[in-house]
C-alpha cells in the first residue's frame, strides 16, 4: 500500500459524439490539448498515471494541490473550447485513498471510487468525495466547495456524500 | 417528502436521527413519507425509486441513480440523476440539475445551470443567468430578464426564446446545422450559442 493521496480521473463530456461527427484528427486533436492542459498544470506532487481512452487517471500527493489543479484544468479546458482549440466540456472526479500500486499502476477500491465519482458529474463540473473535502482547506485552495448529498453509485456498496468544487 | 404548514416533522417509516437542526431519515429499501414545515431545506439521496417533493422548500438537493425526480417549487434547487426525468416547476433562486439519460423540465426559475447527456432541456421562463448544455438532446429556453446566456449541444437543436421587449447582442455558431436570429439587438442580453451539428435558433417569444 501507498501514503494516501488524491485519485483524481478526468473525462471529456461527449467525446463519442464528437468523434462520430468531427472525425478522428479532430479527436486526436482534443486529446492532445485535454493532455497537454494537464500536463502543463500539474503540480510537482502530481503525476498522470495513465490515459484511458478520453480519460486521465492522475495521482496527486495533496489534497489542497489536487483542487487547486482541478480548478485550474477547468478554467484552461473551457478557454481552449471557447478558442476552438480543445474539447467542449472535461469532468473531472476526485476521491482522497491509499490504493494499492501494480508496477507504475494504481488499482483499489479508491480509485473503483474515483472512477464512479467523475460519472456523476456535469460538463465543466468537479466533483469530490467527501474523504477528499475533509482534508483541505477550500479557502486556503482558493476554492468553494458546494455539498451535493448522499449518492449512491453503481457498485459501491453504501451511498458517498459528494462535494462540488463551485 | 410533501412541505406544508405545519411546525413538526413526520416520518412514515425508516430510521429517525437528529443532529442538532438536522434530522436524517434512512429509509433502505421502503418508500417513505416525509412530511415537514414549509420552508425547509432538504437533501434527498436515493438509489433507485421516485423522488417527489411537493409543496414549497428552501435549498432542495436531490441525487438519484434512476428514478424521475419532482419538484413543486423551492428556493434553490441542485438535482441530478444517472438515469430519470427531472421536473422543477418553480425555482426562485438558482437551479442545477444534471441528468446522464433523461428530460429536465423546469417551468420558471431565477438562474439556470442544467446538463443532459442525453436528453431534452425545456424551461419555460429564466430571469437571471443561463448556462445550459446537452450532449445529445435538444435545449428550449425562455428567457424572460435581462442577463447572459451560454447554450451548447454536440447533437441537439437550441432554441432560444426572448421575452417581448429584450434586446440581445448574440454570438451564434453551428459547425453543420442552420443559425437563425430573430432577436432584436440591444444590450439586455448577451447570448453565446454553439451546437456542433444541430440547428442554432433565437426568436421572441
Amino acid at each position: 500500500m501507498s501514503e494516501p493521496g488524491a485519485i483524481a480521473f478526468t473525462d471529456i463530456v461527449g467525446f463519442t459524439e464528437f468523434t462520430a461527427t468531427e472525425g478522428d484528427r479532430r479527436a486526436l486533436e482534443v486529446l492532445d490539448e485535454q493532455r497537454r492542459i494537464v500536463d502543463e498544470l500539474m503540480p510537482a506532487d502530481g503525476r498522470v498515471v495513465k490515459e484511458l481512452g478520453d480519460g486521465l487517471l492522475i495521482w496527486i500527493d495533496a489534497a489542497q494541490s489536487a483542487l487547486a489543479f482541478s480548478r485550474d484544468v477547468q478554467r484552461a479546458v473551457r478557454a481552449a473550447s471557447m478558442a476552438g482549440r480543445g474539447p467542449l466540456w472535461i469532468r473531472i472526479g476526485l476521491h482522497w485513498g491509499e490504493p494499492a500500486h501494480r508496477g507504475s499502476d494504481l488499482i483499489g477500491h479508491d480509485v473503483n471510487t474515483a472512477a464512479r465519482i467523475v460519472d456523476q458529474a456535469g460538463p465543466g463540473e468537479t466533483l469530490l468525495s467527501e474523504a477528499l473535502a475533509h482534508r483541505c482547506d477550500a479557502d486556503q485552495a482558493g476554492v468553494e466547495l458546494r455539498p451535493i448529498g448522499p449518492v449512491h453509485m453503481k457498485g459501491l456498496p453504501t451511498a458517498i456524500w459528494l462535494y462540488r468544487l463551485a | 417528502m410533501v412541505a406544508e404548514p405545519r411546525a413538526d416533522v413526520s416520518v412514515s417509516a425508516g430510521v429517525v436521527s437528529r443532529e442538532g437542526s438536522s434530522l436524517t431519515v434512512d429509509a433502505g429499501t421502503t418508500a417513505v413519507v416525509v412530511r415537514v414545515p414549509e420552508g425547509v431545506s432538504v437533501v434527498v439521496g436515493s438509489d433507485s425509486g421516485r423522488v417527489t417533493l411537493t409543496g414549497t422548500f428552501g435549498a432542495v438537493g436531490v441525487a438519484s441513480d434512476s428514478g424521475r425526480i419532482s419538484v413543486d417549487e423551492a428556493r434553490s434547487v441542485d438535482v441530478r440523476s444517472t438515469s430519470g426525468q427531472i421536473d422543477v416547476g418553480r425555482c426562485v433562486e438558482t437551479c442545477r440539475a444534471r441528468s446522464g439519460s433523461g428530460r429536465v423540465q423546469v417551468g420558471e426559475t431565477g438562474t439556470l445551470d442544467v446538463h443532459t447527456e442525453s436528453g431534452r432541456i425545456s424551461v419555460g421562463r429564466t430571469a437571471g443567468a443561463v448556462v445550459a448544455s446537452a450532449t445529445q438532446g435538444r435545449i428550449d429556453i425562455g428567457i424572460g430578464a435581462p442577463s447572459d446566456v451560454s447554450a451548447e449541444t454536440m447533437t441537439g437543436k437550441i432554441v432560444l426564446s426572448l421575452a417581448d421587449g429584450l434586446g440581445a447582442h448574440v454570438d451564434l455558431e453551428s459547425s453543420s446545422g442552420r443559425v437563425d436570429n430573430a432577436a432584436p439587438t440591444g444590450p439586455d442580453c448577451h447570448i453565446v450559442a454553439r451546437s456542433v451539428t444541430g440547428r442554432v435558433q433565437v426568436q421572441r417569444q
